[in-house]
């Protein structure tokens, strides 16, 4: 299981380092040969497994035995969160493209809103008469002073 | 001797891994390389770069005469009669390969001669013996081991037949590390009129040998185990045995004349050495040997033995860890071969690299049959050399205690 993540993490770390290549090949491998229905003996798993207990062994012995002991467990467990927040992702995807918005019961929740292209102007504490709302009507001036604001709703 | 200070002369010990430094333990796969090794490759390729034996002007003559020196050097190493005894291979695997098929070729061995190996030989000692069992119906037989895993000598002499023509062993296993007899083995073997073959691949970088003494037919090493570059490996051979024998490879450099149909062979060793050998790793060569004589063989093997025994001690205080071996510093090696009770052999390789970059052997090390015996998924091996301390086997011994109380 770890193969999948692997593949993901290190084919985008891959981009940047060449030892991150070899590894997203070598998870690539495994993976082919697994939905060939052939066993992976490329031994890449055990080394992630060892490469991360070991690692957690150096802060906490105890996390690194848990890891070490649990590690297809945790493998499943995290592929599986991973196909989950990649379905939910694409579906969010898919949404803004039709609709607009990510999330179209409640686009407030979503923070690609179209409206969100243009600035939105923010002050992190009321000035005089000019509260925070109010530069929501500054246009495209963001500047906090009270002048600048009373000019422009002026 | 200070063996501590000849730490200097290796690169890559001043190196360190995330902060750490490397603790190489995995001599016997290959040794590191002195900066006076490196340096004499990289003076071939710098300063006198040329073929041999096909020019005559300067830098020709000067490679051929450094080639030819290499030759030398390894001959007074081993105390041939002869410099023209020694062959120059890629290593001992090819050196395995050429008696084999010049013993085939020769018709020197025919079906029903048997070849007489033991139990814990290297693959390179096995599987050219196997081709010939397939191809022309050899005998291979195998001497057995004594519980504490040295050679049982009166299983050997009881598989000695009038058939045996061949007695082929290692001198130090690479697996166990136990060292052969190998001058009684050698005359068990001639008294029985046969040829008595040494595998010194893990012998020869870790004491001192003398092929005279042990009266070996044939003796083969590689360059890389003794600090030498990889890609060039030794065959000791008694002059008259190799004189009757034909070539391994044809082509040039390995001919005296040739006419379109016909060709004689160059005389000893070049008769062996077909085509433009690895002339920069024979300069390394003569350099690793140079160094390996200058420190001196006798106080490498009694620095090997403090260690060997120091590391059999520490390791075997560590819980659940079964050694291999016959645990006497004096019948083994510079090698441990353990493996822990539950930790598979590459979990406790893999950990031991990533804790502490400790670099160990593990798995089958190019001895199934045997490791395969005790353990068909593998055994872990730690080999020492000079440049090795009784500090780091102290800091291998606590990675080793911190992971199998983590993971184990």
């Amino acid at each position: 299981m770890i193969c999948i993540i692997a593949l993901v993490v290190f084919g985008i770390l891959g981009i940047f380092s060449a030892t991150h290549r070899a590894y997203a090949k070598e998870a690539f491998n495994c993976i082919f040969r697994r939905i060939t229905l052939r066993k992976c003996n490329t031994g890449f798993d055990n080394k992630m497994k060892m490469k991360i207990s070991t690692k957690l062994m150096q802060k906490s012995p105890k996390l690194g035995g848990f890891v070490f002991r649990h590690f297809e467990l945790l493998s499943w467990i995290m592929t599986i969160a991973m196909v989950v927040s990649l379905f939910y992702s694409a579906f969010a995807i898919y949404n803004l493209a039709v609709y607009g918005t990510c999330d179209p019961q409640d686009p407030s929740n979503c923070i690609f809103q179209p409206q969100t292209a243009e600035p939105i102007c923010d002050c992190p504490f009321d000035v005089g008469n000019c509260a925070v709302k109010d530069f929501q009507k500054c246009g495209t001036d963001c500047n906090c002073l009270k002048e600048t604001c009373e000019m422009q709703q002026g | 001797m200070d063996f501590s200070s000849l730490r200097m002369d290796f690169p890559i010990l001043q190196r360190r891994i995330n902060g750490k430094p490397l603790i190489y333990f995995d001599s016997s796969a290959t040794s590191l390389k002195p900066k006076q090794v490196i340096g004499a490759e990289a003076r071939y390729y710098n300063e006198e770069c040329a073929n041999i034996h096909r020019g005559v002007h300067k830098l020709s003559e000067h490679a051929t005469l450094a080639y030819e020196n290499a030759h030398k050097g390894a001959a007074k190493f081993i105390n041939a009669k002869s410099w023209q005894e020694i062959v120059f291979a890629r290593n001992t695997t090819e050196t395995f390969n050429l008696l084999m098929y010049c013993f085939w070729a020769g018709n020197m061995l025919k079906s029903g001669d048997e070849v007489l190996i033991s139990k814990f030989e290297h693959h390179s000692n096995i599987v050219p013996w196997q081709f010939l069992e397939r191809k022309i119906g050899i005998k291979l037989k195998f001497a057995e081991l004594n519980p504490d895993y040295s050679l049982n000598m009166q299983d050997l002499e009881n598989k000695i037949t009038k058939n045996t023509k061949i007695v082929s062993l290692t001198h130090v296993a690479n697996s166990t590390g136990t060292i052969n007899d190998v001058k009684e083995i050698g005359k068990i073997a001639h008294e029985n009129n046969a040829l008595f073959v040494v595998d010194a691949a893990q012998s020869i970088p870790h004491m001192p040998i003398d092929v005279r003494s042990i009266n070996a037919d044939f003796l083969a090493f590689s360059g890389h185990k003794m600090l030498a570059p990889t890609g060039i490996g030794v065959l000791y051979g008694k002059k008259e045995l190799l004189e009757k024998m034909q070539p391994f490879m044809y082509g040039g450099d390995m001919i005296k004349s040739v006419s379109e149909h016909s060709a004689t062979w160059n005389d000893l060793p070049y008769k062996f050495e077909a085509g433009t050998p690895n002339i920069a790793a024979a300069y390394g060569l003569g350099a690793a040997i140079e160094y390996l004589q200058k420190t001196g063989m006798d106080k490498i093997r009694k620095h090997e033995k403090e260690l060997t025994k120091y590391a059999l001690d520490a390791i075997g205080k560590i819980p659940k860890i079964k050694i291999y071996g016959t645990q006497n510093p004096e019948t083994q090696g510079g090698i441990v071969l353990f493996e822990h009770e539950k930790l598979e052999a590459h979990d406790l390789a893999l950990a031991l690299d990533e804790s502490a970059n400790i670099a160990i052997r593990s798995g089958m090390l190019c001895a199934e049959p045997f490791v395969g015996s005790i353990n068909p998924r593998g055994l872990c091996r730690a080999s020492f050399y000079f440049y090795n301390t009784k500090e780091e086997i102290d800091v291998f011994a606590r990675e080793m205690q911190k992971i199998i109380k983590a993971f184990g």
